[in-house]
C-alpha cells in the first residue's frame, strides 16, 4: 500500500516544483489542492496518511484550514499535518502547540527534508 | 592287567602337547577357539582318568571300593562330558543360532539327566555297583550312560554338521566326517570286540588332531578382524570427507557474508566522506574527512586481507597464522593518499535521457549512488531487493541497471536470471554491486550473465568508468574540461541568478529547471499585486509576496529573495506606505529575469 499525502499549494510555479522531485519518492502517491475548498473537499473524500498545509495562501493562514479540515468529518481527525512556511514563523514551538501541526517544513521544500518526513510522520 | 591301557597311555602326553599349544597360540576369544579349548582339555583329562580307571579296575580287589566308585563315575562323566562339548563345538559355528533352539534346550536336559544318573547310582547302583567280594557288576543303566550317552552326542553332532553343512568349509566337513567316523568304529570296536582295549580317548585324541588341522589359525581371525577395522575407518572416512565437503561451503558462504558485513558499512563511510569532500569548504573539515576516510579504508583492507587469509587456507593448510602486524603493514598507508576526494559532481551531457536503476537493500548505498548520479543529470530509480527491481524494469526501461548482490526477498543473482528468463530488458547491462571481495569469486557473477561487477566500496570514478562503458554518450559528453555544460550555459544567459543553488534544490534535474524558469516567467502577479495593495488586502499581498520568495530560492533568484523578505518584513511591521513605494522595483526586477528567461526559450528553439 503506497502512502497518500495531500498538499495544499495555492501556486502553481511552487506546485510543478514539487512534482518534479515527488515522484522520485517510492511508494508514496500525492494529491494536489490549489485552494482551502479544494483541500477541503478531498479530505471529506478520502483519508490521507500526511496532510502538508502551505503556510500562506490567499484564502488565509493554514491554520484555519487544519481547523476546517479537523471539523468537516472523521476521515482525517487524526492525519499527521505539516505546515510549509518560512522558518521563522515557527521557531516557537508554541505556534505548533497551539495548532496541532506535528512539525513545519521550511520552503521551498528541500528534497531529503520531505523524504524525511514522510518516513517520520506518514 | 586287565585292560589294555598302553593306547590311551601313549595319547596323553600328546595331549598334553596339543592342550600347551592351544592355551598359547590359539587366545583368541572368539567362541570356536573358546570351545576347541575347552574340548581339548575335557580329552586330556578324560583320556588321564580312563587310563587310571582302567589300571584301579584292573586292581579292583585291592582298592577300597570308595574310591573305584568315583574314579569310575569320573571316567563316564569325562567320556560323556567330552562328546557333549563336542556338540557345544560344532554347533559354535552356528553363532548365536543355535542358542536358545529345541535342540539346544533337550541336550541340556539330556546332560543334566545324565547327572542325576550318575549321583543315585551311589544310593541304587542302577548303573554298576560292586559286589561284597569287590567286583564290578553293571546296573540297568549301565549301556545307556556308558555307551548311549557318548555315542548320542556325538551322532548328534554329526547329524548337525549334515544339516547345516553351509556353515562348514569342505576340509572342515572332511575332518569332522572323519573324527564321526572314528568315534564311533572305535566306539563300537571296544563295545562289540575287545572290552578290554581302552581305546575311545585315543579315538578322542586322533579326532581332535584331525580337528585342530582344520581349525581356523589365529592369523585367520587376526586377518578378518583388520579387514574389518579397515572398513570401519574407510566409511568413517567417507563421512568425514563429505563433513569436510559441507564444511568449506558453510566457510565460504560464511566469509561472502562477513564481507558483505563489512564492505556496505565501510562503502556508506567513504562514500558519503567523498560527498563531504566535495562540498566543504572548510580546510579542517576536508583535513578530518580525508582522515575519516583513510581509516575507512584502512580498516577494509585489513578485513580483507583476514578473509582473504582465511579462504586461501582451504589450499594450503599448513600456513602460518598472519600476526596483526603484518595484516596491518601488508595495508600500505602511502596508496589511499592520493585517492582525495572526487572534484565536485559534474554533469554529463545527454544524460538526462538516461534512466539507471539502483538496486540495494542498504539504504544509505542507494542514497550515495542516486547523489552521485542525478548531479550527472540521470534519472535515476530504485528498488531493495530483487523483486522491487522486476516490478520497476516491467513499468520502464532502463539503459543500465546496479544489482547488488545479497538482498533479502530475492538477491541479485536470482533476480537477474529471472529477468533473463522472462526476457525483460535483454540489452540493458546488469552490473553486480558485490561486497564479496574474496580474491577469484568476482569472476563468477560475469558467468551469471552480468555485463561488469563492482566491488564495495564504490567510489565516484569507478562508477564513471562502468558508465562510461556501457552508456551510449559519445566521449564528449564526458569531457567535464571541453565541454560547457547545459548548467553553465543557463548560467551564463541568468547572471542575477545562482544556478549552482537552483541545481541543489532541483537534485540536478535540468529539464525541470527549465520547466519552472518558463513557469515562473509566465506568472505575472504585479496586477494582482497592486490590486491587493489598493484593496488594502495585506493578506493576499503577503501571500504573493511569499510566493514569489519561494520560488526565487529554488530558483536561485537571490536578489528577488532580498526584494521580497524586505516587503514582507515592512508588511510585518505595517509600513505600508513604504511597501507601495518599494514593490516597484520588486516587479521590475521580476520582469527583468522573466525577460531573460524568455530569451533562453527563444535560443533554444
Amino acid at each position: 500500500m503506497s502512502k497518500k499525502i495531500l498538499v495544499v499549494d495555492d501556486s502553481a510555479v511552487e506546485t510543478m516544483y514539487f512534482k518534479g522531485f515527488a515522484g522520485k519518492i517510492d511508494d508514496v502517491t500525492f494529491e494536489y489542492a490549489g485552494s482551502h475548498e479544494a483541500a477541503i473537499r478531498l479530505c471529506g473524500q478520502e483519508k490521507f496518511d500526511l496532510i502538508l498545509i502551505d503556510e500562506c495562501m490567499p484564502e488565509g493562514d493554514a491554520f484555519g484550514l487544519l481547523a476546517a479540515i479537523r471539523e468537516i468529518d472523521d476521515l482525517n481527525k487524526s492525519t499527521p499535518a505539516l505546515v510549509m512556511g518560512s522558518a521563522a514563523d515557527f521557531s516557537e514551538d508554541e505556534y505548533l502547540e497551539k495548532t496541532g501541526f506535528v512539525n513545519y517544513l521550511e520552503k521551498p521544500v528541500d528534497f531529503y527534508m520531505l523524504k524525511a518526513a514522510i518516513s517520520m510522520y506518514a | 592287567m586287565k585292560y589294555n591301557i598302553f593306547l590311551e597311555l601313549s595319547s596323553i602326553p600328546f595331549d598334553v602337547i596339543l592342550c600347551i599349544f592351544f592355551w598359547y597360540k590359539y587366545r583368541d576369544k572368539t567362541k570356536i577357539n573358546r570351545e576347541f579349548r575347552a574340548l581339548s582339555l575335557l580329552v586330556l583329562i578324560g583320556t588321564i582318568v580312563d587310563v587310571i580307571d582302567g589300571v584301579c579296575i584292573s586292581y579292583d580287589g585291592m582298592i577300597h571300593p570308595w574310591i573305584m566308585y568315583v574314579v569310575n563315575t569320573m571316567d563316564y562323566v569325562f567320556a560323556t562330558w567330552g562328546s557333549y562339548q563336542f556338540v557345544k563345538y560344532v554347533t559354535a559355528y552356528a553363532r548365536n543360532e543355535w542358542r536358545n533352539t529345541a535342540g539346544a534346550v533337550i541336550n541340556k536336559t539330556a546332560f543334566f539327566i545324565y547327572f542325576a544318573l550318575l549321583i543315585q547310582n551311589f544310593f541304587t547302583g542302577t548303573v554298576y555297583r560292586y559286589n561284597a567280594a569287590g567286583h564290578f557288576v553293571p546296573g540297568d543303566f549301565f549301556n545307556i550312560v556308558v555307551y548311549i550317552y557318548p555315542l548320542y552326542f556325538i551322532v548328534f553332532g554329526g547329524i548337525y554338521i549334515l544339516s547345516h553343512s553351509e556353515k562348514y568349509a569342505f576340509g572342515m566337513k572332511v575332518s569332522l566326517f572323519v573324527t564321526f567316523v572314528f568315534m564311533v568304529g572305535l566306539y563300537a570296536y571296544q563295545m562289540l570286540v575287545d572290552k578290554y582295549l581302552l581305546v575311545t580317548f585315543f579315538a578322542a585324541s586322533a579326532a581332535l588332531f584331525t580337528m585342530f588341522l582344520t581349525l581356523e589359525t589365529p592369523d585367520y581371525s587376526k586377518l578378518m578382524r583388520t579387514m574389518e577395522e579397515l572398513s570401519i575407518s574407510k566409511r568413517e572416512l567417507e563421512a568425514s570427507g563429505i563433513r569436510a565437503a559441507e564444511m568449506s561451503r558453510a566457510k565460504s558462504r560464511f566469509l561472502a557474508q562477513m564481507s558483505n558485513e563489512i564492505r556496505t558499512p565501510v562503502n556508506a563511510i567513504m562514500g558519503y566522506s567523498n560527498l563531504i569532500l566535495a562540498d566543504t569548504g572548510e580546510d579542517s573539515t576536508r583535513e578530518y574527512t580525508q582522515r575519516v576516510k583513510i581509516s575507512a579504508k584502512r580498516l577494509l583492507l585489513f578485513f580483507e586481507n583476514v578473509l582473504n587469509f582465511v579462504s586461501e587456507e582451504d589450499n594450503n593448510s599448513a600456513r602460518r597464522l598472519p600476526s596483526m602486524a603484518e595484516l596491518i603493514e601488508k595495508t600500505d598507508e602511502q596508496s589511499f593518499l592520493d585517492d582525495v576526494g572526487t572534484s565536485a559532481h559534474k554533469a554529463v551531457s545527454g544524460a538526462s535521457k538516461i534512466r539507471i536503476l539502483v538496486v540495494d537493500d542498504a539504504e544509505m548505498n542507494i542514497d550515495l549512488m542516486v547523489r552521485m548520479l542525478r548531479p550527472m543529470g540521470f534519472t535515476v530509480d530504485t528498488a531493495t531487493n530483487g523483486k522491487q527491481a522486476i516490478l520497476q524494469i516491467r513499468k520502464f526501461h532502463y539503459d543500465l541497471i546496479f544489482m547488488d548482490h545479497l538482498m533479502p526477498v530475492m538477491d541479485g543473482v536470482t533476480a537477474l536470471s529471472q529477468l533473463r528468463e522472462e526476457k525483460l530488458c535483454e540489452d540493458t547491462p546488469v552490473i553486480m554491486l558485490t561486497a564479496n571481495a574474496i580474491t577469484g569469486e568476482e569472476e563468477k557473477y560475469l558467468k551469471k550473465g552480468f555485463a561488469a561487477y563492482l566491488t564495495k566500496p564504490f567510489t565516484e570514478s569507478s562508477i564513471r568508468d562502468i558508465l562510461k562503458r556501457f552508456l551510449p554518450i559519445p566521449e564528449s559528453g564526458w569531457n567535464e574540461e571541453a565541454d560547457i555544460t547545459e548548467w553553465e550555459a543557463l548560467q551564463e544567459k541568468l547572471p542575477t541568478v545562482r544556478v549552482a543553488d537552483a541545481r541543489k534544490h532541483l537534485l540536478h534535474d535540468i529539464a525541470l529547471y527549465r520547466q519552472l524558469l518558463f513557469a515562473f516567467a509566465e506568472n505575472d502577479v504585479s496586477t494582482e499585486l497592486s490590486a491587493a495593495i489598493r484593496k488594502g488586502d495585506y493578506v493576499v499581498c503577503k501571500a504573493l509576496i511569499r510566493e514569489q520568495r519561494d520560488c526565487a530560492v529554488f530558483l536561485g533568484a537571490e536578489s528577488l529573495v532580498k526584494k521580497a523578505d524586505r516587503l514582507e518584513a515592512l508588511l510585518k511591521k505595517s509600513e505600508f506606505e513604504l511597501m507601495r513605494e518599494r514593490i516597484g522595483s520588486f516587479v521590475a526586477e521580476k520582469n527583468l529575469l522573466a525577460d531573460q528567461i524568455r530569451m533562453i526559450g527563444e535560443d533554444g528553439e
